[in-house]
């Protein structure tokens, strides 16, 4: 089956699968935009925006089978398919987006690990930024590990954010996404935990009063390509790519960052308390989360766990240097 | 073995259904029970009732077609000349056929490349290959359920009442 | 091309007598050997996933809890309050039974389910009075159609899966457009039985009998107060509310009615997964389909298709109607919400209509589907129930048609019937 439909033609064209988040649709767009600007109009891109082929888990099987040449996903939910991305879900594992860029992204150990996914008919074309997850409710903010005692709070169905909650005591209750505007709402929760880019565009903040940047979990999108599709374009097409989606990538990053701060600017305007969490207080989030093992657990769920050591010492002497 | 196949040919897919929707209201009931009362959410809870409910439906489509249950329009039969109706029947009967059997093929290749990559659930940690055999199995008894079906109607090719039970 | 061997394949297979999710997924399998760029996996992997959902799951969940009650003695109950209070009106039965099915809806998702149910209790009894044989069938088709309107709702659940629409919020908002329909079918009714000399049950009931019906009754009374009380007070999820729905009309069949056997519960438990294999495959096939329409760019066609016809609001929402009324006539309700919402969302939304109204104007506008000829659920469960012909049912179902769709124009251009509840509540 493959051999009559991967062959190297001239004019090509991608199917791709992307997010709802509006940095990533943006990047998609932009990616589009240089792919043909770089082609002549010879490639062209299908652009299918705010998961309407399917969730994260079917659209990256579809990107396996071959149905889709191009797929932007959370790890977080692949995680399951690639077990060495449960690295991503370790709470307070990067402290800030710098070492995530530096180390989480580009650093020997992720290239080497984030490349791995050949072995499950995947190739690995970028990393994009979803953000660090952060904490809402609508009863207090949250500063010390204690304030999140007995809440019932939406987390997402991955074994680590389940025993990291568990362990500093709230009660975490896996909910569909659909769902939860409306748990809020009536209280059915008491919060929920995502990046600011999704508080802001699911209008979260109109239900929920407090925004504590607890910063726990990095969430990142990895970009994934059917590795037969790739391997037909000719090398000129491989660059035009590759290029295109370095650039795509890049501007993604600024702009995730750049609508994190309009984000809080806006949510504050309409009357959101918003609190950020020093680094002492973040502490002590993953010092009960270290007790608890919650390292360990993420560690245990990889394929490959030596590359969570790797990651940790590439992390430690990057700290060194900047004077962390 | 000729009473278990008769009781295989009568209750396999209900038994098997009535368990699965059992299981599967039970364990959302006590999900809820667990979280409002004892104040724990289970983690397994949801992602156990979801594996039940797969199987069930596809195992629920073998048994639509064991009662000649599901939804069609009958209507369309009006089109078809008296003579000409059973034979249109039984062409819907084979096409049903070729798509469960293609399901079934499909199914398994599937199946088997989920096996390759070693995927597993995120809170029982069961490999997916079990959920992904649930399509397989339960369009495999629509095959089989599907031959029963063409037998009989080829068998009461001439007995005109039999569509107007539809 | 791809559009003309999906619609083409999918006509044909209908016509060959397919059931209609294996004819959508034949459609589909067509459609994928003519693009050519889809793998042969794909509908098998759709089915798994689309499956692998929570919020789906209320589907079967609320058939058991309607089986459930329907057998286990819950809705005869019922049956006897509304008789109690309202059977001494002109056309009194014909108003205890849409009050029924209003009850009833409310802990049914099904509009068939509903028919069935209210159907087999009321029937003998309105004809036994007099009431004519089609005046009685047509009316409670369209009576159990008010079982997508009130929640929980089968259709609102699908369109709020396929659109990321909050299914609580839909639900709230069916509350007052199925008040709506059951009132304007109890006037209609009034205005009929008035006019036939049709006169309601000669015996008064003292407060004491009154009484005595609703405690009775009590049991029964409180499962609606717990499915949608529980949801709105936050206690659980539209699913987990139906799962404890089932368990709550299980445990009242068995234990204090008594009307359960072992046997009687296989059966019952039994139906309902017969409705859910048959219903979920629709689901299963209709995400392929659904996903290759998108795909192959057709929503977007269509959608520039309707826009550049008109860009008056008003004009495009009475085009959707239209649309949707003919589709209902052909299509069940089910694939038609499933095929129909994530194309039809963005286009109201282009007119800054509210997605939770939109989707209470599908809703609506597939509950009318249920009682329109050629196919037509309710019609026909109408008729098996009443054991009579197609015929007599349809000859009495034009009159409320009608009615249905002066309550459709209505919910459609005063939005706030659907808004204000969720509105003022959430
Ligand atoms: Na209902
Ligand atoms: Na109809």
């Amino acid at each position: 089956r493959t051999s009559s439909k991967y062959k190297t033609q001239e004019e090509v064209n991608l199917i791709f699968s992307n997010v709802t988040s509006n940095s990533a649709k943006e990047a998609g767009v932009k990616f589009q935009e240089l792919v043909n600007e770089y082609s002549d109009g010879k490639i062209t891109v299908d652009l299918f925006q705010d998961n309407v082929l399917g969730d994260d888990k079917t659209v990256a099987e579809g990107v396996q089978n071959g149905d889709i040449d191009i797929a932007v996903c959370s790890t977080s939910s692949l995680s399951t398919l690639n077990k060495d991305y449960y690295l991503y879900d370790t709470p307070y594992l990067f402290l800030n987006a710098q070492e995530v860029y530096d180390i989480g992204f580009n650093g020997e150990t992720a290239k080497e690990m984030l490349n791995n996914i050949s072995d499950l008919g995947l190739k690995h074309m970028a990393m994009w930024e979803n953000g660090f997850r952060n904490y809402t409710n609508n009863s207090h903010p949250i500063e010390t590990p204690a304030d999140c005692k007995g809440q019932k709070i939406r987390t997402m169905e991955n074994p680590i954010h389940l025993k990291a909650w568990k362990a500093i005591g709230a009660n975490p209750t896996p909910m569909a996404f659909s769902e939860l505007f409306t748990a809020m709402q009536q209280n059915t929760v008491d919060g929920q935990e995502n990046p600011l880019g999704i508080i802001y565009s699911n209008r979260f903040y109109e239900v929920q009063k407090y925004i504590s940047l607890t910063q726990h979990v990095y969430t990142p999108y990895v970009v994934l390509m059917n590795p037969d599709k790739y391997n037909a374009l000719t090398e000129e097409q491989k660059d035009i790519i590759n290029r295109a989606m370095e650039e795509a990538t890049e501007y993604q990053l600024k702009l995730s960052a750049e609508e994190e701060e309009k984000g809080i600017e806006e949510m504050k305007k309409y009357g959101c308390e918003i609190n950020t969490l020093t680094d002492e207080q973040k502490m002590e989030f993953q010092k009960i989360m270290e007790d608890a093992d919650v390292f360990g657990v993420a560690k245990a769920s990889m394929k490959n766990p030596e590359y969570f050591d790797k990651m940790l010492e590439e992390l430690n002497s990057y700290r060194e240097q900047e004077g962390f | 073995m000729k009473k278990v196949l008769n009781f295989l040919d009568n209750y396999l897919e209900e038994t098997l259904c009535v368990t699965l929707m059992s299981v599967m209201t039970i364990i959302i009931f006590i999900q809820v029970i667990m979280r409002y009362i004892f104040h724990n959410s289970l983690s397994w809870s949801e992602e156990l009732a979801r594996y039940c409910f797969i199987w069930l439906i596809y195992i629920g489509v073998a048994y639509g077609c064991k009662l000649m249950k599901h939804i069609k329009i009958d209507a369309a039969l009006k089109l078809f000349p008296d003579r000409i109706k059973p034979y249109v029947v039984i062409i819907g009967e084979l096409l049903v056929l070729v798509f469960a059997a293609y399901i079934v093929v499909t199914g398994i290749e599937l199946t088997y490349k989920q096996w390759l990559f070693g995927k597993t659930s995120p809170a029982l940690g069961l490999p997916l290959q079990y959920i992904n055999l649930a399509p397989v199995v339960g369009f495999a008894l629509v095959v089989i359920r599907q031959i029963q079906a063409v037998w009989y109607r080829v068998e009461h090719l001439h007995d005109k009442k039999e569509l107007e039970v539809e | 091309m791809v559009a003309g061997v999906l619609f083409i394949s999918l006509v044909i297979t209908l016509i060959l007598n397919v059931p209609v999710g294996i004819a959508i997924g034949l459609s589909s399998l067509c459609a994928i050997f003519a693009d050519g760029r889809l793998s042969s996996l794909y509908i098998v992997q759709q089915l798994v996933t689309s499956a692998d959902s929570f919020p789906l799951m209320a589907i079967p969940l609320f058939i058991l809890a309607g089986e459930l009650m329907g057998a286990g003695g819950v809705s005869k109950r019922l049956l006897n309050v509304c008789n109690v209070f309202l059977g001494r009106f002109t056309g009194g039965l014909a108003t205890v039974t849409v009050v029924l099915c209003m009850f009833f809806a409310a802990v049914s998702g099904s509009g068939p389910a509903t028919v069935a149910a209210i159907g087999s209790m009321v029937i003998p009894t309105m004809l036994e009075k007099g009431y004519s044989k089609s005046f009685t069938l047509a009316l409670i088709a369209t009576a159990g159609s008010i079982g997508v309107v009130i929640p929980p709702s089968i259709p609102m659940v699908i369109y709020g899966v396929s659109t990321s629409v909050s299914i609580s919020a839909l639900f709230m908002a069916g509350f007052l457009p199925g008040i709506l329909i059951g009132v304007s079918l109890i006037i209609i009714s009034y205005i009929y039985c008035k006019k036939n000399g049709w006169k309601g049950d000669e015996k008064r009931y003292t407060i004491r009998e009154k009484l005595l019906a609703i405690w009775d009754a009590k049991w029964a009374l409180i499962n609606p107060l717990i499915i949608l009380g529980g949801i709105y007070a936050g206690i659980f999820t539209p699913t987990e509310a139906a799962a404890v729905a089932a368990v709550y009309a299980f445990i009242c069949g068995a234990f204090i009615y008594r009307e359960f056997d072992l046997k009687s519960i296989f059966g019952t438990i039994g139906n309902a997964c017969n409705t859910t294999g048959t219903t979920m495959v629709i689901i299963g096939c209709a995400t392929a389909f659904t996903r290759i329409l998108t795909i192959e760019k057709i929503p977007d066609m269509i959608t520039s298709g309707i826009l550049n016809f008109t860009d008056n609001k008003i004009l495009i929402l009475i085009l959707i109607n239209i649309l949707l009324l003919i589709v209902g006539c052909f299509m069940d309700t089910t694939p038609a919400m499933m095929v129909l919402a994530p194309i039809l969302l963005p286009v109201a939304l282009q007119f800054g209509v509210d997605p939770i109204h939109f989707g209470i104007i599908m809703v609506v506008n597939l509950a009318i589907g249920f009682i329109t000829p050629p196919l037509g659920i309710n019609l026909f469960v109408a008729s098996r129930v009443g054991q009579s012909s197609l015929e007599t049912v349809c000859s009495g179902i034009i009159k409320f048609i009608i009615v249905m769709i002066i309550d459709l124009l209505l919910i459609t251009f005063i939005p706030v019937i659907s808004t204000i509840l969720p509105s003022l509540l959430l």
